[in-house]
């Protein structure tokens, strides 16, 4: 049977179901300019609905794309209704919970500087804490385990789908192992807990901290988180690359290892392509060379994923930053370029003020 | 033909993508890849050894490591770094040597590389006309080494029986030291026999004991289960090694002996 793959995100932009999608690829391909693109489109085709764009990248863009600055909690884009961004910043998350853990001692009968909480002053988990691998994935994580239950108590303020610029491919897939690796730790400590229990509530303080309880709370999370993870109706992969063989090769990896988390992954954007044979007036030895070699990739592309939606988005004149530069770029996700037709657009972008 | 709706084709869209991607495919996609650019990148697919090796998510649920301490392989930070390192040891082609595959090689080998198999292991099936030459190649030696042996014992065994008096330089012709001079000889030459024997079992890859005795081969068919049977097995395996060589003592001795006979009444 022959199907017909559209070359672009029209359903997962009109999608009714999704809750989470990922964007992620190597460095340098596009990713933010991509998970921008994809958000802006959901929030004017699906306006009745709440969008949350999250960047997971340590290195964050999202404040440069939009040309706005955006922070730890949740914020409007200007000019839209319904899409917030937020950049988490481990550092300050750390801080947050420093400061927790601070005032938590205090309360629980520490004196000043001579109890526990002294000993967190000035910092002291955050600094600790700042430095261990994966503790961005961990923040993020956390994160989205907030969303969760604040969607499942009705609290807060509510989001439909949210769309996660990741980190460069290997940060992307610890985050995504979480679930897996937590929910096995948390089996290991519940084995523990089940056999030293009272010994470790009594260790734990006079807070009176139920340590089984919270490790059952924060399993079942866990679990839920995994089996979101895993259901292709809620939770997707966008994977974006260049055309070029060191693109290619990471997002075939990328893409094996997500088939092996069980995530589901069919949408991939090829970014920077040149058009050059339909691009007559500007045109030159080294973009024909270029396309030439971009082709030679492309074609590949075309050969290893036919199942998959390919969307091939232009190489455009300038950069694409700000809120209407994207939104005239995010319009060929949801109906593919057509190099004889749209490349003007390519260059309207470049006379940005 | 009624079109698909949008769930069946997505459904069937992704059973086709499963389908590449298994049994193999996700190896072969990467050499597909890396072939086209001449890279040297590693083709090995996560995927492909997920299926060799398919690890439960629900394994440690089955009391696996009750004692394991929490700073364990179920540390994600350390089954992260364990997996990394997994990677980078799976692009490694060829590692070196270590003590226990030398020693293998020393004692016998295992039946590959060129290594003959060692014994007590049974006898993996060998081409018929390998083994045919691996016999002929035994039979040859076992023929000239006695022959060569005979050769020089008989002017030998002729200089001790006429007990000519003697400079020097050839007291060891002396009949009074015709036992250890015969023993020494004997000695030299079943070395030189068995480093030759092993030359050619290393050429063939083939064991001549385990091939060429009944015994042998039938000592190998006892089953290892318990420590006593394992010692049963080495022992009768030794026994066969010491009779081979005092087979082909008796063989030279008796050879020196009817030689001394006729030289005797000459």
């Amino acid at each position: 049977m022959d199907l017909v793959v559209e070359p672009n995100l029209h359903a997962l932009i009109n999608s009714s179901t999704h809750k989470w999608i990922f964007v992620g690829g190597k460095g340098g391909v596009g990713k933010t300019t991509s998970s921008c693109s994809i958000a802006i489109q959901m929030a004017q085709n699906q306006p009745h609905k709440q969008f949350l764009l999250i960047s997971t990248d340590p290195a964050h863009n999202l404040s440069d794309a939009f040309g706005e600055k955006f922070g730890k909690d949740a914020r409007r884009v200007t000019g839209t209704n319904n899409l917030s961004c937020m950049e988490i910043d481990p550092s300050a998350a750390l801080k947050d919970m420093n400061d927790m853990a601070v005032s938590q001692a205090n309360e629980n009968g520490a004196q000043g500087e001579d109890g526990f909480g002294g000993l967190l002053q000035g910092g002291a988990l955050a600094e600790l804490t700042g430095s261990i691998p994966g503790i961005d994935e961990a923040l993020s994580f956390m994160e989205v385990m907030k969303h969760i239950k604040n969607q499942e108590k009705g609290e807060g303020e509510r989001y439909d789908t949210v769309i996660f610029d990741t980190a460069p491919t290997g940060h992307t897939l610890r985050f995504l192992q979480l679930p897996n690796t937590l929910s096995k730790l948390l089996e290991k400590f519940g084995e523990i807990t089940g056999r030293l229990g009272p010994m470790l509530n009594s260790l734990a303080g006079a807070g009176n901290v139920d340590i089984s309880t919270k490790l059952n709370q924060l399993k079942e999370s866990v679990e839920t988180i995994k089996d979101q993870f895993t259901n292709p109706d809620l939770t997707t992969f966008v994977c974006v690359c260049i055309s070029e063989f060191l693109s290619l090769y990471e997002t075939e990896r990328l893409i094996q290892e997500l088939i092996s988390y069980d995530m589901d992954v069919n949408s991939i954007i090829v970014n920077q392509l040149l058009f050059a044979d339909d691009d007559q007036e500007h045109n030159c030895k080294r973009c024909q060379a270029r396309w030439k070699m971009q082709k030679k990739y492309l074609d590949q592309i075309d050969e290893l994923y036919e199942d998959f939606h390919v969307v091939k988005m232009p190489l455009c004149a300038g950069e694409i930053r700000g809120l209407e530069n994207l939104t005239k770029f995010s319009q060929f996700l949801n109906k593919e370029y057509d190099p004889t037709k749209d490349n003007k657009i390519i260059y309207e972008l470049e006379n940005r003020k | 033909m009624s079109e698909l709706s949008d769930v069946e084709k997505r459904r069937i869209l992704k059973e086709r993508r499963q389908k590449k991607f298994s049994g193999g495919g996700g190896s072969n996609r990467l050499n597909k890849i890396t072939g086209q650019a001449d890279s040297l990148m590693s083709t090995e697919s996560t995927l492909d050894q997920k299926e060799k090796t398919p690890e439960s998510v629900n394994s440690s649920k089955q009391g696996e490591g009750k004692n394991v301490p929490l700073a364990s392989d179920k540390n994600p930070q350390v089954s992260l770094f364990k997996q990394l390192a997994e990677q980078d040891s799976q692009t490694n082609t060829e590692s070196p040597p270590d003590l226990m595959s030398m020693f293998q090689s020393m004692t016998g080998g295992d039946g590959k590389n060129g290594t003959p198999p060692k014994l007590g292991t049974p006898p993996v099936p060998v081409d018929q006309s390998v083994l045919d030459y691996h016999n002929y190649l035994v039979n040859n030696l076992k023929a000239w080494s006695i022959v060569i042996k005979w050769i020089m014992l008989i002017p030998y065994t002729y200089m001790v029986t006429r007990d000519l008096p003697l400079s020097a330089p050839f007291r060891l012709l002396d009949s009074s030291n015709f036992f250890s001079v015969l023993m020494g000889f004997e000695i030299v030459a079943t070395s030189i026999y068995y480093s030759k024997l092993q030359s050619i079992e290393k050429s063939t890859s083939v064991n001549t004991m385990m091939y060429g005795s009944i015994i042998a081969k039938l000592i190998s068919l006892i089953p290892d289960h318990a420590p006593q049977q394992k010692n049963l097995k080495s022992r009768l395996f030794t026994v066969l090694q010491y009779w081979d060589v005092v087979s082909m003592l008796i063989t030279d001795i008796c050879f020196v002996l009817i030689i001394l006979g006729i030289f005797s009444h000459i």
